[in-house]
This record gives C-alpha cells, structure tokens and sequence, in this order.
C-alpha cells in the first residue's frame, strides 16, 4: 500500500517486520469479516489526518475519514468528565462506523453493514490491544 | 433516561437545549460538533447519522426535520440502556410540536426556543412521561398479581411488563435479562422498522421469553435454569392472555 515508508518515517526504531504483519493481519481481518475499510489513523500531533495502516474498498474514503476523525474524537473526548470514552458506535440506516482510540494520536476505525462480522473485529483487537499499544507507542 | 436535548439548525445554530439528569454538557461545542458530523456523514455515507454510542454508559439518538429549506436536528442524549424506539417517538413528538408550533420562528436568525416556556412545560413533560410504563394504576396492580402468581411456578424466576416501545416501570429498571431484551427489540427495530413482541432466547442454561400481550404490552420473563421451554411457554402465555382479558374489561 506504499505506506511502509511513510511508517518508517513516524515509528523510527521499530522493527518495520512488526508494521508488516499488522499489515497482513488487518488484510485477512478485512476480507473475513467483509468490512468496506479497517484502518489506524493519526488523530493529533504530527500524524494527525493521516492514514497510517489499511485495508479499504474505497482508498478516497480512507483519506476522506482520516482528514474528518479528528473532528470527531476530539470533541468527544471530554463528553464525560469521569473517564474517557473507549469507543464510539455510529449508526447509519445500513451502515456502521467503529472508532477506538488507541493512544492520543491513534485511533482505529471500522466501516462495516449489517452482514459483516463485527463480533470478530471487536474480539481482534481486544485480543491485540497490548501489541498494538507497544507497537504504536514511540 | 434521556439526560440532554438539543435542537440546532443543521449551520450549528443552538436553538433550544435542556439538561434532564445529572449529566452537563456544553451545548455549544456539541451543536458545532453534530453540524459538522451531519455534513461529514452525508459526504461520506450519503445518509444522515441514527444513533451514535459513546463507550458503555451514553447513546445519541438522532432526529431532523426539514422546514422551508432549513434543515433542523434533534438530538437526544440519553443512558445506553434506554430503548432506542422510545427515544424515537419521544423526538418524534417533540418534532412535530415544534414544527407546527414555531416552524416560522425557526426561519429566523438568532432563533432562541429557549424563552417560550409552553414549549418547555410540553417537552419537559412529555419527557418525564416517555421515562415511564404507560399504563393505569389500577390495571398495573392487577398485571403485577398476575405476574406474581407467574413467578411462583418452578420454571419461572422472573417476569415483568414491557411497553411496546421498549419501556419498562421504575421499579424493574435495573433487571439484566430486560435491558438484553430491550436491545434485541432496539436491533429488530433498527432492521425491519418493526416491534419484536415474541421470541425466545437461550441465555446461560435459561431462557427468556418475550410474548405478546396486545399492541401496548408485552410480557418479558426469565426462567430457571434447565427447564423445558415448553412448559414454561405455556405458563407466560396463560399469564399474557389473563392480562389481555383483564385489559380488555378494564
């Protein structure tokens, strides 16, 4: 996806094997669970509105959803006062939009419809979420 | 509960907002905050925004109207555990009143519904009672003997009321198998724009049986662990059709 480079770039000092088989993983994750597009994406600081890692049926949509994620996790960040929220459900009619935060400047995102195998995406990264946070952690 | 409403034009403009619960927010960063998101989802989705959840404890349901070229939306944040088709036909009626009532108002820059305490008293009102199992004291005593009679069998362990929009009474709010009910029929209402009024479900060796009383109510009950599902059918169905009766003569 020509995105290693610009990987490379922002993630000095990891081993870009690491980012490669995230890559691949999220590849299978994508088409076994028939998502329209899976991604991390930068949403502050130097990354942020860039598409970092992704599978899309659409690659404008990718750019278009990481320019506009940032508009929408960081109003709701303080929605509540006692914690911060860990994920974000959107409900369109036939579709749906996931969005996790996975540290300040990186949150992953779903787009997915009602025949695709949410429970599987979900239990993915709960099943990575300490890889991805030492993965992505500089 | 619905714990905020907001009302703004689809520009951002704040034109009406009121806190319910405990919860505060800061209605104009949200106003800025939905517009925006309005805009985004119908160039990325092509479609407006239905619900939006935020983590486990808030939902965002979501309305609009469109009046002479102004687009208006509604929106209501309230607990993740409130039915979604309750919430709805709350909006709904908010909407239609606000419409018919200040839809010219509305046109206008610097609309502020805020001032008109009629539209207050309305909303607040009809909020408090959207909270609350519509149905006649009287009746719900007699329901609830019925209920008890229905618990006191060896396969139930615990039965209650369910509005047909997914409202339960106060007093069973906080029972585990209604709020798993009340998202299945929040999940076949999103599908089919329909009401779920009969199922049954397997949940950790029991089962949990929805079935229909009449258009307004349905009898939602848990039953103990292993036993035969037809049995127990029979039971609740006994239970739905003494109250059907009784509302029928009441």
């Amino acid at each position: 996806m020509g995105l290693i480079s610009r990987l490379k770039e922002f993630f000095t000092g990891k081993p870009i094997e690491t980012f490669q088989e995230l890559e691949k993983d999220m590849n299978k994750l994508y088409k076994k669970c028939n998502c329209s597009l899976i991604a991390f994406v930068g949403v502050a600081s130097k990354i942020k509105g860039l598409p970092l890692i992704y599978s899309a049926d659409n690659e404008n949509n990718v750019r278009l959803f990481s320019a506009k994620l940032p508009l929408i996790i960081n109003p709701l960040k303080n929605f509540q006062e006692t914690k911060p929220i860990d994920s974000i459900k959107i409900n369109y009619n036939n579709e749906f939009i996931y969005l996790k935060p996975i540290l300040d400047n990186i949150a992953f995102i779903a787009m997915y419809n009602q025949k695709s195998d949410f429970l599987t995406i979900n239990q993915w990264l709960d099943n990575n979420f300490s890889i991805l946070l030492n993965l992505f952690k500089k | 509960m619905i714990q905020n409403l907001l009302i703004l034009k689809k520009s951002g403009e704040n034109i009406y907002h009121k806190a319910f619960g405990h919860f505060d927010m800061d209605e104009t960063v949200m106003s800025g905050f939905f517009s925006a998101f309005f805009v985004f989802s119908q160039a990325l989705c092509g479609t407006d925004i239905n619900t939006m959840e935020l983590g486990t404890k808030f939902k965002i349901v979501f309305d609009k109207a469109i009046h002479k070229n102004n687009e208006i939306i509604f929106a209501a944040i309230c607990d993740v555990s409130d039915s979604i088709i309750n919430v709805h036909k709350t909006l709904e009626s908010i909407k239609n009143y606000i419409i018919f009532k200040y839809g010219e108002k509305i046109n206008k820059v610097g609309c502020d519904l805020k001032c008109y305490n009629d539209l207050d008293s309305f909303i607040e009102k009809i909020i408090y009672t959207s909270q609350e199992l519509d149905i006649d004291r009287e009746l719900y005593k007699k329901a609830k003997e019925i209920l008890k009679d229905l618990d006191a069998n060896d396969e139930i362990l615990d039965s209650a009321l369910i509005s047909s929009t997914g409202v339960t009474s106060s007093t069973d709010k906080d029972k585990e198998f209604l709020n798993l009910m009340i998202k299945q029929m929040d999940a076949f209402f999103k599908l089919t724009k329909r009401v779920l009024d009969q199922i049954i479900l397997k949940f950790q060796n029991r089962y949990i049986i929805l079935y229909h009383i009449n258009e307004n109510l349905i009898i939602s009950s848990l039953t103990k662990k292993n036993v035969q599902i037809g049995i127990a059918t029979l039971l609740v169905e006994e239970a739905a059709s003494k109250i059907a009766k009784i509302y029928n003569t009441h």
